[in-house]
């Protein structure tokens, strides 16, 4: 139970600084815990919801919230994602663990090769001192 | 990679539908993910700022996210044990990634992200 909820947390910190935090937690739940592959996708799906709820709330009293650039993309990916748990629910556990990798290593390495490729690298690298010296002149 | 002003009124469109309905399906099928994909997409297509696109990728998210539980649910796949343990971290963690948000720079984070994100790959391939 503590380990759940640490995994929890720890998925939790990496969701609320916006990096993905759900394409961890499917991964710790089946190989720290070995828990069946379905069961973390049910409970990854779920334990998200609250959050963005709320970081919604949050974005819409900020003003960031464009619901006519969006629209599209909210009724076209639920197209897709009947289709997507339609597939999951026909294939086999070991099987969706495997794509859930490959798409790990795939994404991962494409971020990877995204920092690294950045035009304003330095800035990123030494943010503190650039911000400053453009203050400063 | 695409100019966003340069593009065609239709080019947007098609590309908006091929990319949400992908993301939609990686979503449903690896019941998370699809955020990764379509921060970029919003960013790229819909010509969002990176902050935008942040927060509207939520706003995608969420719907997507909602159909797939109920999917699940019909198509006898939902399987919410021990979840509630995980959602209570999962809750306590967001408050505490939002707050750290603002005071860690991030670049190193995300590189170490990125590579356990590689190993546990290569872990669940095997």
């Amino acid at each position: 139970m503590i380990w759940l909820i640490i995994i929890g947390i720890l998925s939790g910190i990496l969701g609320g600084m916006g990096m993905g935090g759900g394409t961890i937690l499917i991964p710790m739940l089946t190989i720290v815990l070995s828990y069946s592959i379905k069961n973390a996708q049910t409970i990854n799906l779920i334990a998200f919801l609250p959050m963005s709820i709320f970081a919604l709330i949050i974005h819409f009293k900020n003003k960031l919230i464009k619901i006519k650039q969006t629209i599209l993309f909210i009724i076209f990916g639920i197209i897709g994602a009947i289709g997507g748990a339609f597939c999951q629910s026909l294939l086999d556990g070991e099987y969706l663990i495997k794509i859930f990798g490959g798409f790990l290593i795939l994404l991962g390495i494409t971020q990877l090769i995204l920092v690294f490729f950045k035009k304003d690298k330095h800035k990123i690298f030494i943010p503190q001192r650039k911000k400053n010296n453009v203050k400063n002149y | 990679m695409i100019n966003n002003k340069c593009m065609k009124k239709w080019q947007k469109i098609i590309l908006t539908i091929i990319s949400s309905v992908f993301t939609g399906f990686v979503n449903g099928l690896l019941g998370g993910g699809g955020g990764m994909l379509v921060v970029p997409a919003l960013n790229k297509i819909a010509g969002l700022k990176t902050k935008y696109a942040h927060a509207n990728a939520l706003l995608v998210m969420l719907p997507l996210c909602v159909v797939s539980v109920v999917a699940y649910y019909y198509l006898g796949s939902f399987d919410f044990n021990n979840g509630y343990y995980v959602s209570g971290g999962v809750i306590l963690g967001g408050i505490i990634g939002a707050i750290l948000l603002k005071k860690i720079n991030s670049i190193w984070l995300n590189i170490i992200f990125y590579l356990i994100m590689i190993m546990a790959g290569i872990k669940m391939v095997i």
